[in-house]
């Protein structure tokens, strides 16, 4: 959600100022939420432009509201993994008539597909072709798709350990990956461009920020597992553009 | 007839694939690479075409749901400052999962619950009854007839409709996971679609699923907890109603953090929308109660609010009395 209205911020602040496509799996957008948070980005923009008197930022400034950062994120629905498989086939043909979107987020893709089938091998060819399609919308309409994936128990001969869902084949499809953990620490597991590093988050009623510390040090330590919160793996497929978690 | 028939594509694309035995808007979709005469541009627009007919996409902005009553629509807990804690009250969308040891108060929320869904909805209620299935002991009959007593003395004006409050809770009872699977899909949807029920409480979650399941079939387990899972979540959806599921308990196995935690482990947390904990302290409170009754001494519990997508962490003490429950700053 914090992503969706960062998108919406205006060139002036160093945003992409552009729309956003959030695909709800499991009923996790409540709107009440994400009004509090957009109506903080809009705070935030208005304390980082306090005092400025260049017309573009002033200008910017007087036309954000928070029904305009609202209207600007479109938001579907989905039960069933079927459903999500139509929406996403019919993806390409919404992003070509809202040429505003920058930013698709699908909440979450194992959802319902970590318990719906039974033969594994035809989930996986399944999941490939949907993050193929992903990874073409992404480069077509030169968008960033994020992806939420669960975490799952894995149990082998070394006892039980708390993995992303939907295996490795997933895991290969992903152009980055982002490990969330409860405590408040994202841990970059995989990236084209960054080597692994950790950062240190909070969520606060304003959405996510960073953790005043006294050293700009990343630390790089072991990821330990999960809480009896929830514990997300963050999936991006994102051709071109940094995404920023102000 | 089948499902291809009248998909908007041309003739020869629907005579391949009935050729290929593609007859189900399903397999379409699952399909990756071309295969007997369709080129792989074909494929797509068949896959386009299906999914429409699936599907059709209804995007609606932000601003549109903020605007909408359906999406504000809350449930309430009939106590003023557990509303407050929960903003509102209960959502009516999604899965939210009440767990407790035994004794922690878990039934008392649920009946609670289930009474104040037939207030009206401008004090808070969805003006409807409840489909209570039980699957471990009967139906606490007795409290809730104590409680209904109490609730229309109480609350009585604030109700739509008069007549016995008994009467719009549907009571089930399943021995096991098949009796709850075919309640839930076959039993269900009746009463929902007729609109006499708007609150779904599964008393408990976890009785079938602890006890059931052999140690080599802990995956199936899993399938079937996901099963249990899309269902009452699609239900919840499609008619805007909340999902109460009370679970039990188990112990921790990691030396820090919390004792006791939920049971049924990640394949059922990753199902639940709100995850609300009930416990038992050991202080207690002598309360006042009316005039009718004497002080009564009764433990504090504590309600707290495990995650939730709206709301921060938060652990609200309450009592239990005649009236059911009171949750106090």
């Amino acid at each position: 959600m914090q992503l969706v209205c960062d998108v919406r911020i205006p060139h002036v602040f160093g945003g992409l100022e552009g729309e956003a496509v959030y695909i709800d799996t499991q009923g996790g957008v409540v709107i009440e939420r994400l009004v509090s948070m957009a109506t903080a980005t809009i705070q935030h923009c208005q304390q980082i432009a306090a005092g400025e008197t260049d017309q573009y930022v002033v200008a910017a400034l007087s036309e954000m509201s928070v029904d305009r950062l609202l209207s600007g994120i479109h938001i579907l629905s989905c039960t069933t993994h079927i459903q999500l498989l139509a929406i996403i086939s019919q993806l390409p043909h919404f992003l070509h008539a809202h040429r505003k979107v920058q930013l698709v987020v699908v909440d979450s893709i194992s959802f319902h597909f970590r318990s719906s089938f039974e033969d594994l091998s035809l989930r996986t060819r399944v999941l490939t072709n949907l993050a193929q399609s992903l990874q073409s919308c992404a480069r077509k309409f030169n968008i960033a798709v994020v992806v939420t994936n669960q975490m799952t128990t894995r149990v082998s001969e070394d006892g039980a350990r708390v993995v992303p869902c939907l295996g490795e084949s997933w895991a290969h499809a992903c152009t980055t990956r982002l490990l969330l953990q409860g405590s408040g620490y994202a841990f970059l597991l995989k990236s084209p461009t960054n080597k692994q590093t950790l950062a240190h988050f909070q969520i606060t009623e304003s959405g996510i920020r960073d953790v005043a510390s006294d050293s700009n040090n990343v630390l790089e330590r072991d990821v330990d597992s999960t809480c009896i919160g929830k514990m997300e793996d963050m999936n991006m497929e994102n051709p071109t553009k940094r995404q920023k978690v102000s | 007839m089948s499902e291809i028939d009248d998909l908007d594509v041309q003739q020869r694309l629907k005579n391949a694939l009935k050729r290929s035995r593609l007859t189900t808007l399903k397999s379409i979709l699952y399909l990756t690479e071309p295969v007997g005469n369709l080129g792989a541009e074909d494929i797509q627009t068949i896959k386009i075409a299906a999914a429409k007919k699936l599907s059709v996409l209804k995007p609606v902005t932000a601003l549109e749901l903020r605007n909408s009553p359906r999406e504000n629509q809350r449930l309430t807990t009939g106590c003023g400052v557990l509303d407050q804690a929960l903003r509102g009250g209960l959502l009516c969308r999604g899965i939210t999962e009440i767990s407790g040891e035994s004794s922690s108060g878990k039934t008392q929320f649920a009946l609670q619950l289930s009474l104040t869904a037939q207030l009206a909805p401008r004090y808070g209620g969805l003006d409807a009854g409840t489909l209570y299935i039980c699957t471990e002991d009967a139906f606490p009959s007795k409290r809730l007839y104590q409680m209904i007593e109490n609730f229309t003395s109480r609350h009585g004006k604030k109700l739509c409709t008069h007549g016995n409050l008994g009467d719009k809770i549907f009571i089930e009872h399943v021995p096991d996971f098949d009796g709850l699977m075919h309640c839930i899909t076959h039993k269900a949807p009746v009463l929902l679609k007729s609109g006499a029920v708007k609150l779904i409480v599964v008393d408990s979650v976890a009785a079938h699923f602890r006890s059931d399941y052999e140690g080599h079939e802990m995956y199936k387990r899993a399938q079937h907890i996901g099963a249990l899972g899309t269902l009452l979540y699609t239900h919840s959806h499609e008619y805007n109603i909340p999902v109460v599921c009370i679970n039990q308990v188990t112990s921790s196995m990691k030396p820090e953090g919390r004792q006791l935690i939920p049971s049924l482990g990640l394949s059922w947390s990753s199902q639940v929308t709100i995850r609300i904990m009930l416990t038992r302290t050991d202080r207690s409170l002598t309360i006042q109660q009316d005039s009718a009754r004497g002080p009564l001494e009764t433990v504090v519990r504590e309600m707290e609010i495990v995650y939730a997508p709206h709301l921060p962490p938060l652990t609200v003490p309450y009592v239990i009395d005649h009236e059911g429950m009171k949750g106090f700053a």
